[in-house]
C-alpha cells in the first residue's frame, strides 16, 4: 500500500516541484493536485488521503484556515514562501513546515518526519522490536539519489563534523545532517545515543565492557555523559 | 514613553514648593546667628513676593523670549535690565517693610542683586537642563522613527514572499531543465537591480520603467500559469521622457496581490498606458474578490498608501489619481506629468528639483 498524497498550491510550478520530488519515493504517490483548497474538499471526503502538501497563501481560503475547518484532517506538510507563519503552523500540529524554494534534501527530511509520526515509538515493548523495525524505514538522499533504509538494517550511526554516516548491512551512506537532527528521525527506545558521535540500535548490541559496546564487528566507545542510562538499560535486557 | 514619564516631570507644583522651601531655609540659616531669633524668619517672609516674581519673570519670559529664540544680544540686555529691577525690588521691600537700608554706599542696588540672584540663576539651570534633556529624548525618538520608516519603506518595496515564490518557480524550471530558466534568472536579477538601486534615483527613463514593469508581469505570469488572463497595451511616444521610479509598479503588484492571488477562477488584469506629450495616462483594471471577512482589502494595503504619499511628495498638483471599485472590477486611473529629458544627467536632476520645489 502506497501513501496517497495530494498537493494544494495555486502556482502550477510549485505543484510540479512536489510532484517531481515525490516521484522519487517508492512508497508515496500523488493522487491529485488542486489550485485552491475548496476544490480539494470533494476529493478529501471521497478517498482516503494520507498526506496533504498545503500552501498557505491560497485564493479563496487560506491554507491554515482550511486546515482548522477539517474535522479529522490527514497529516499535513505546510509549504510556503512566507516565513512569518511558522508559529501558526506548529500550533496546528502539522508534520512539518517547509519553506519555498523546497530543496530535495529538505523534502526528504519532511517525508521522514511523516514516516516517524505514523509509526509512533514502540514505548517499553522491547520484545516486538524486531518485527517493528522490519517494517519501518527512512529515506536518505545522497547525491540526489534516494536510498530507502529499513531500520533493522542499520548497524550504527556515526557523526563526523556536519555529516552523518549510516553504517548499514552491506552499505555505508553519508548524508549532510547533525546527529541530533538524525536522532529525531529514529524511534526512541529502539535506538540509543551512546556517545556524542554514535547512535546504535539496541537490538544490535552484541557485547559490552564497562567502556565500550560491540555492534557488528565494530567496537564503539560509550560517552561519559551517556554511561549511566546506557548501562542501566543493558544490565536489564541482556 | 508617556506612561513612564520621569519623576522630575511629575508633581510639578511640589517641585516648585520644594525649590522655594529650600531657598527660604537657606537664607534663614545662612543669615541668622541665632536660630531662635524670629527676625530673619520674618524678613525672609517679606522678600518672598519679590524673589518669586523676579525668578518666574526670568525663566518664563526672558529665557523663552530671547535665549531659546537665539537673540543673544537682546538676551544679555534684558538680563541686565532684569537684574537691576530685581535688585531694586528687593532693596525697596527691605527698606519699606523692614526699614533696613542695605550697605553698599553709592549703589544700594548692587548688594541685593549679589545676595539674591542665585535664586533665578538656579532656576535657570534647572530649566535649561530640563530643556536639554527633552530635546535629547526627542531627537533620539525622531532618529529611531526615521530609521523605522525607511526600513518599512524598503520592506514594502521588496516583498520577500514574491522573491521566494519566484525562486521556487525558478527551482521548478531548473529541475525540469526548462529552456525558460536562463530568461527568468535574468528577469529576476534585472527586477531586483531596479528595486534595489534605481529607487535611489529621483527620476529614470520612462522606457526603462516600463521594461521593469513588463519583467515583473512576466514573473507573475509564470507563477499563475494559464489561469491568469493579462493584457498590456502601451501607446504613444516614450522617447526622452522621465518618470519617478516605482510609481506604477505598486499598482500592478496590488492587482496581483489582491486580485489574482485571491481569485479561484480565472482572474483578469488589463493594463493600458498611453503617453500624450508629457502626460502619462495609466489605467489598470482587475477582477477582485472581497476579503473573506468582508473587510475592505484595498484601504489597508500598505503598498497603495505608500505610493499615494510618494505621489503627493514627488508630483504635488502634477498628478491625478482615481481609484474606482465596483462589484467586480478594481480600477486605478493615474495621470502623471512626465519630465522631458535634457542631454546631461546633471540638468535632469536640477529640472526635477525645481519641479518639486514649486508645489
Amino acid at each position: 500500500m502506497k501513501y496517497r498524497c495530494i498537493v494544494i498550491d495555486d502556482e502550477p510550478l510549485a505543484i510540479e516541484i512536489i510532484k517531481s520530488h515525490l516521484s522519487k519515493f517508492d512508497m508515496f504517490e500523488l493522487s491529485a493536485s488542486f489550485s485552491n483548497a475548496i476544490e480539494a474538499l470533494a476529493t478529501l471526503s471521497l478517498q482516503n488521503t494520507d498526506l496533504i502538501f498545503l500552501d498557505i497563501q491560497l485564493p479563496g481560503i487560506k491554507g491554515t484556515d482550511f486546515l482548522k475547518q477539517l474535522i479529522s484532517p490527514p497529516k499535513v506538510i505546510l509549504t510556503t514562501a512566507h516565513r512569518e507563519y511558522a508559529l501558526e503552523g506548529y500550533e496546528l500540529d502539522v508534520v512539518d513546515y517547509v519553506l519555498k524554494p523546497i530543496s530535495f534534501e529538505r523534502f526528504t527530511m519532511a517525508i521522514n518526519k511523516y514516516l516517524r509520526q505514523i509509526h509512533p515509538p514502540t514505548a517499553n515493548n522491547y520484545t516486538n522490536i524486531d518485527n517493528d523495525l522490519n517494517k519501518q524505514y527512512i529515506y536518505l538522499t545522497v547525491n540526489r539519489k534516494v536510498h530507502k533504509i529499513f531500520l533493522n538494517e542499520i548497524i550504527y550511526i556515526e557523526s563526523i563534523k556536519d555529516y552523518v554516516t549510516i553504517h548499514a548491512e552491506e552499505r555505508k551512506l553519508i548524508v549532510k545532517s547533525t546527529i541530533s537532527a538524525f536522532e529525531e528521525l529514529l524511534p526512541q527506545p529502539d535506538f540509543m545515543r551512546i556517545h556524542r558521535s554514535f547512535i546504535v540500535p539496541f537490538n544490535k548490541i552484541k557485547g559490552f565492557t564497562s567502556r565500550t559496546i560491540d555492534v557488528g564487528l565494530t567496537e564503539l566507545p560509550v560517552g561519559r555523559k551517556f554511561h549511566e542510562p546506557v548501562f542501566s538499560r543493558l544490565k536489564f535486557h541482556i | 514613553m508617556e506612561n513612564r514619564k520621569e519623576l522630575i516631570f511629575r508633581y510639578r507644583i511640589w517641585w516648585h514648593l520644594l525649590f522655594w522651601l529650600f531657598w527660604y531655609l537657606f537664607y534663614y540659616v545662612a543669615y541668622t546667628s541665632d536660630l531662635r531669633s524670629t527676625h530673619q524668619f520674618e524678613n525672609n517672609l517679606y522678600l518672598i513676593p519679590a524673589r518669586v516674581l523676579g525668578t518666574y519673570t526670568f525663566i518664563y519670559w526672558v529665557l523663552p523670549k530671547f535665549l531659546f529664540t537665539k537673540k543673544y544680544s537682546l538676551f544679555a540686555f534684558f538680563t541686565m535690565v532684569h537684574a537691576i529691577l530685581f535688585g531694586i525690588a528687593i532693596w525697596q521691600t527691605m527698606a519699606i517693610v523692614a526699614g533696613v537700608e542695605p550697605a553698599g554706599g553709592g549703589f544700594p542696588v548692587i548688594r541685593p542683586i549679589i545676595l539674591n540672584y542665585q535664586i533665578p540663576a538656579t532656576a535657570t539651570a534647572i530649566v535649561i537642563f530640563k530643556r536639554w534633556y527633552l530635546i535629547q529624548q526627542y531627537s533620539l525618538k525622531l532618529e529611531k522613527e526615521t530609521l523605522e520608516a525607511e526600513l518599512r519603506f524598503l520592506k514594502a518595496q521588496l516583498h520577500p514572499h514574491f522573491l521566494f515564490n519566484t525562486l521556487n518557480n525558478l527551482y521548478a524550471l531548473a529541475l525540469k531543465k526548462s529552456d525558460k530558466t536562463p530568461d527568468v534568472v535574468i528577469q529576476l536579477s534585472s527586477l531586483l537591480d531596479h528595486m534595489l538601486y534605481s529607487s535611489k534615483e529621483s527620476v529614470i527613463k520612462l522606457e526603462d520603467d516600463l521594461n521593469y514593469l513588463q519583467e515583473y508581469i512576466e514573473l507573475e505570469k509564470i507563477r499563475y500559469g494559464e489561469r491568469l488572463q493579462i493584457e498590456t497595451e502601451v501607446t504613444g511616444d516614450l522617447e526622452g521622457k522621465l518618470i519617478a521610479p516605482l510609481i506604477l509598479l505598486p499598482f500592478v503588484e496590488n492587482s496581483f496581490k489582491h486580485g489574482a492571488s485571491r481569485d479561484t477562477g480565472s482572474p483578469l488584469i488589463e493594463i493600458k498606458i498611453h503617453i500624450q506629450g508629457l502626460q502619462l495616462m495609466f489605467h489598470i483594471r482587475n477582477t477582485y474578490v472581497a476579503g473573506q471577512d468582508g473587510k475592505d482589502i484595498y484601504s489597508e494595503g500598505i503598498g497603495l498608501s505608500n505610493v499615494k504619499r510618494r505621489l503627493e511628495l514627488i508630483y504635488p498638483k502634477k498628478h491625478q489619481l482615481e481609484i474606482i471599485k465596483d462589484g467586480k472590477y478594481f480600477q486605478v486611473l493615474l495621470i502623471v506629468e512626465l519630465i522631458e529629458e535634457i542631454e546631461t544627467g546633471k540638468q535632469r536632476e536640477t529640472l526635477f528639483q525645481t519641479n518639486i520645489a514649486q508645489p
